[in-house]
């Protein structure tokens, strides 16, 4: 759920509007054009989802490299539990162009 | 080069007060400048013209207000909600007015009846210049250059005088390639390095960030540090511990291009960068390293700032 959840929070960002190349987990979404200012909206819609806080440390570029560095530190704010999802099943792709823009 | 002594930042700006080169206002940050500080202003200017003159730079200058569909473009609000400045006016009639006027302070006094107008008070001089680059179409092979120029408003009153809520800046503003952009970034630096030697200004360059509002800008000032966007050069002006930022070089990759429209010749999405110098500021840092009374100065100094006295 969770994993499915962040694809389409960071399918539906306005960087990644108009585009339809395939974002695969691992990624590098900022290669893929996510901007500083695409970022700072991720973080805000992934808080307000899953009711979480980025904590200073981890507001980095890093944070928010991929889903798959998404999904660990989502996992990792939630608190014990998370541990499958630190690990998302590796192939998983999401086509932008099917986000619903 | 070091500072003769340290002196209090409320010292600094009492110091300017009776000398009357800065004319209090009430509000911190907010001041008269005298004919002297006028003076040594209009020769920085003059001196950052002289460095530019051979670059062809089209010229463009500016009253201290844009406009609000452009700075909403931006998304400056977005991201310095806390140092924006909007303008109000009153659209109503005669009974309106008298409201207004009749209104108690508590329900908001007279202002109760402003409403946000189409223009808002420049937050840095190259933010007019990219709708006009903009509505021009594509732009030539080569890219384009501006020298831009305005008052400037800042929200962030200080007791520092070096931190004015309104300042003059004068930018250049690059239009390009990557290439040509972070060419265009690296050259300032060193010109103004430079220059500030010139001036017997202990200058010092450092990586730097926005002062993005809240936890999103957090995450954003630590990108553009780690893309290593933006460059300041530091000179000690009230407090030499913490020097204040007097040059600014920045390259904004495709922020503004993309929010205004600004296509290079081929048709792609152009990259933009600017470096700008606060004025006041650097005048500060002469009054504050050199003395006083320009009459004073080093003749070196005034031989880079007055070349024909």
């Amino acid at each position: 759920m969770t994993l499915e959840t962040i694809r389409t929070i960071v399918t539906s960002l306005g960087d990644f509007s108009g585009r339809s190349e395939v974002l695969r987990d691992d990624t590098n979404l900022y290669k893929a054009g996510l901007t500083s200012f695409g970022a700072a909206e991720l973080m805000v819609e992934l808080e307000a989802a899953f009711g979480i806080e980025f904590p200073r440390r981890l507001l980095t570029r890093a944070t928010f490299e991929s889903i798959t560095a998404i999904t660990a530190a989502v996992a990792e704010l939630q608190g014990g539990g998370g541990d499958q999802a630190v690990q998302p099943a590796s192939g998983g792709t999401t086509l932008i162009a099917e986000a619903g823009r | 080069m070091s500072l003769a002594r340290t002196l209090a930042t409320d010292d600094f700006r009492s110091e300017l007060f009776e000398r009357g080169l800065l004319i209090p206002t009430t509000v911190d940050g907010l001041y008269g400048r005298n004919e002297v500080f006028e003076g040594i202003v209009a020769a920085v200017d003059a001196l950052i013209g002289r460095l530019s003159a051979a670059d062809g730079a089209e010229i463009m200058r500016f009253p201290p207000v844009m406009t609000r569909q452009g700075f909403e473009a931006s998304g400056y609000f977005k991201n310095f909600p806390h140092l924006s400045g909007t303008i109000h006016c009153f659209c109503g009639d005669d009974r309106d007015h008298r409201r207004a006027l009749e209104c108690a302070p508590e329900q908001g006094g007279w202002t109760s009846a402003q409403v946000a107008s189409d223009v808002v008070l420049t937050p840095a001089s190259c933010y007019p210049v990219y709708p006009i680059v903009a509505a021009r179409g594509p732009l030539p092979a080569e890219g384009w250059l501006v020298d831009s120029s305005s008052y400037c408003f800042r929200r962030e009153p200080s007791l520092d005088p070096a931190r004015m809520q309104m300042f003059r800046q004068r930018e250049q503003v690059c239009f390009g390639t990557p290439e040509r952009i972070r060419a265009f970034q690296s050259h300032w630096m060193q010109r103004a390095l430079a220059m500030f030697e010139q001036m017997r200004l202990p200058a010092a360059t450092d990586l730097a960030n926005d002062p993005f509002f809240g936890r999103p800008g957090e995450l954003m000032a630590n990108g553009q540090r780690s893309q290593r966007l933006k460059f300041e050069i530091l000179l000690p002006v009230s407090d030499p511990d913490r020097p204040s930022a007097c040059g600014s070089f920045n390259y904004h990759v495709q922020h503004f291009a993309t929010a205004y429209g600004i296509h290079d010749a081929a048709g792609e999405v152009a990259h933009t960068g600017c470096a700008g110098f606060g004025l006041e500021r650097i005048a500060l840092a002469l009054l504050r390293h050199h003395g006083l009374d320009p009459q004073d100065w080093p003749a070196a100094v005034r031989g880079v700032l007055w070349p024909a006295s």
